[in-house]
């Protein structure tokens, strides 16, 4: 016992250099399983992290921090470091530079044997589940307890409240094999939690499911998220994903952060090209004869196309009919969604003016600049019918 | 002259199961272990080590070369020194061990790298070592391609201890050969055949259905 003074040191929080005696690890084993361990505030703190494989970047210059409570999505196309970035949080991949502190302590120097013990208070959730196919839903989930060296007559009890909770308790002796993917992502939810984590690590947990099965799934995550306060990191490629359940939102493009933030405030104001792209703004979802007929300047006879996006308490206001009304002008709705993200409405639409010359076009330009909350001009486009 | 048929055929019959069961025990377990190591010291292995397995992998392959009966009687100073003779039923049991073990390493090194390496990043990501890794993921996942490759091992081995008569080992084989082919006792020669037949097809049966009981996918 009193070796396990000399090498821990509670001041800093850090262990000091020292092989531990097997007693040691168990004291270890036992510090890092108690809940009440978990430290308020920063769960996780990165410190220019950097990554590469062969001559390419994965991460380049990473800082960020994770609060304690917190859903964190972290979205980027394919190739932009996502992955890499998730697998640092757990010592999964070794960044060449920086720090990676968990629960305040940096576990980059960290040995493989300690790693371990880090990595069990850490669950995580895959794209594809990676559930043991030869063992049972039950076995699968007890697994991280008997990793935890979590004594039997509790792992019992432990499993069986883990698979009620995502809502599995009558599939504990099936074999994965005979699970639906979202069955089998519950499953791979349970196990992430069963050895009660600090954080909670989500590799594109909804990737590989339909679009319902990923709204439940989400649906799970969110509700673990607000029950157990549990801290959740999440990547995706879809915008959708961290609307429904994200608190916060980083833009990852060639393994650098481009745009932070919360996630009504990305969605609904989204500052870089990439996030633009993402959330799938600019011309897309435009009908092709349109998109494709969309030119710069204006001609006789041409109508003017703007997107414009009213959010927070902006969304409210009945900007269209205003603008009829004042300026004697009707709009054509070619589009219009209203979304609400974390309780921010975010309402867009897409309108087109029928000819309405340089000078009106200028007018209506004016007027709406200052009532919406963005105002793009799309183009102008040939009669629309 | 046929009185001691039965005889002759039971204690041929014996000498093969006694030779095919102990070569076989000892390959199973030594080539697994090895075959363990080949996949975790193989390059994204759980615990790389390039040149343990390029060695390794270097052995292996060299006994893999040498044909069984060369094997036999090459191996025979080493026989001696641990079967205490070089003759008999017991002295083809070294050879035999010797032969399959890197038959069954590679067999088996083929099934565990066909582990999803997810499964493995899964375990890893729990806290587990690599012990963990290697007993509940590696494994018991390839284990229905770890039976079947036994199985194959065992058919091997007794195809191959047909020709340990050449060091006195007796055997099915051997009784096939002196009896049958050099008496031209082609009832004898029949009867073998059968009774080969039968008793390869019954390990293929066991094993085929051991590794369906434990193929979950």
């Amino acid at each position: 016992m009193s070796c396990c003074m000399d090498w821990w040191d509670p001041e800093t929080a850090a262990f000091a250099e020292k092989i531990p005696c097997s007693d040691c690890v168990r004291v270890e084993a036992d510090f890092v399983l108690r809940r009440q361990s978990i430290p308020d505030g920063t769960i996780v703190r990165l410190g220019n992290v950097s990554k590469s494989f062969g001559r390419v970047k994965a991460l380049d210059d990473i800082t960020l921090d994770v609060q304690r409570g917190e859903i964190l999505g972290i979205i980027g196309r394919s190739g932009a470091g996502k992955s890499t970035l998730i697998r640092c949080l757990n010592g999964l991949e070794r960044p060449d530079r920086g720090r990676v502190e968990v629960l305040g302590q940096d576990i980059v120097p960290l040995p493989e044997r300690r790693l371990q013990l880090v990595r069990q208070r850490i669950g995580m959730i895959f794209q594809h589940f990676n559930l043991l196919s030869a063992r049972t839903v039950a076995e699968n989930v007890t697994l991280p307890l008997k990793i935890a060296d979590v004594p039997w007559q509790e792992r019992e009890f432990r499993v069986q409240d883990l698979l009620s909770m995502v809502g599995m308790s009558g599939k504990a002796s099936v074999y994965p094999s005979k699970l639906s993917d979202g069955e089998k992502q519950r499953v791979g939810i349970a196990r992430a939690l069963a050895a009660d984590p600090a954080l909670l690590l989500c590799d594109e947990p909804t990737s590989a499911l339909d679009p319902e099965t990923t709204l439940s799934i989400l649906d799970l995550l969110r509700d673990i998220n607000r029950r157990l306060g549990l801290t959740i990191v999440l990547i995706t490629h879809e915008m959708n994903v961290l609307r429904t359940v994200a608190d916060r939102v980083i833009v990852l493009k060639h393994g650098r952060i481009v745009e932070e933030g919360d996630v009504w405030r990305v969605f609904t104001a989204p500052e870089a090209d990439v996030t633009h792209r993402l959330i799938g703004g600019h011309t897309s979802d435009l009908p092709s004869a349109i998109r494709t007929g969309l030119r710069n300047e204006w001609t006789r006879g041409t109508d003017l196309v703007l997107r414009l996006q009213l959010s927070g308490s902006a969304a409210g206001n009945p900007v269209l009919a205003q603008l009829t009304r004042d300026l004697d002008v009707l709009p054509v709705v070619l589009d219009a969604s209203v979304q609400h993200v974390q309780d921010h409405a975010l309402a867009s639409f897409t309108v087109a003016f029928h000819d309405p010359g340089e000078l009106l076009a200028r007018r209506i330009g004016e007027y709406l600049a200052s009532r919406v909350s963005r105002l793009e001009v799309l183009g102008y486009v040939q009669q629309l019918a | 002259m046929s009185s001691n048929w039965p005889d002759l055929f039971i204690k041929a019959l014996l000498e093969t199961l006694e030779m095919t069961a102990a070569a076989g025990a000892i390959a199973f377990l030594a080539g697994l272990p090895l075959g363990l190591v080949l996949v975790a010291t193989a390059s994204g292995g759980i615990c790389e080590q390039r040149w343990l397995n390029r060695i390794l992998g270097a052995i292996v392959n060299a006994f893999r070369a040498v044909p069984c009966i060369v094997l036999l009687v090459a191996l025979i100073p080493l026989t001696r020194l641990i079967a205490g003779t070089s003759i008999g039923t017991e002295a083809a049991i070294v050879p035999l061990a010797i032969a399959a073990t890197p038959y069954y390493a590679r067999t088996a090194e083929v099934s565990l790298r066909g582990v999803d390496h997810g499964l493995i990043e899964a375990v890893k990501a729990m806290g587990g070592s690599r012990w963990t890794i290697m007993r509940e993921a590696l494994v018991p996942e390839a284990l229905p391609g770890l039976l079947s490759g036994f199985t194959v091992t065992i058919v091997t081995i007794i195809g191959a201890s047909a020709m340990a008569g050449a060091i006195g080992a007796g055997g099915l084989g051997d009784l096939a050969i002196r009896y049958g082919y050099q008496r031209f006792n082609t009832g004898i020669m029949i009867g073998i055949i059968i009774v080969l037949i039968a008793l390869v097809s019954i390990v293929r049966f066991g094993g085929d259905c051991l590794a369906r009981r434990f193929d979950h996918r």
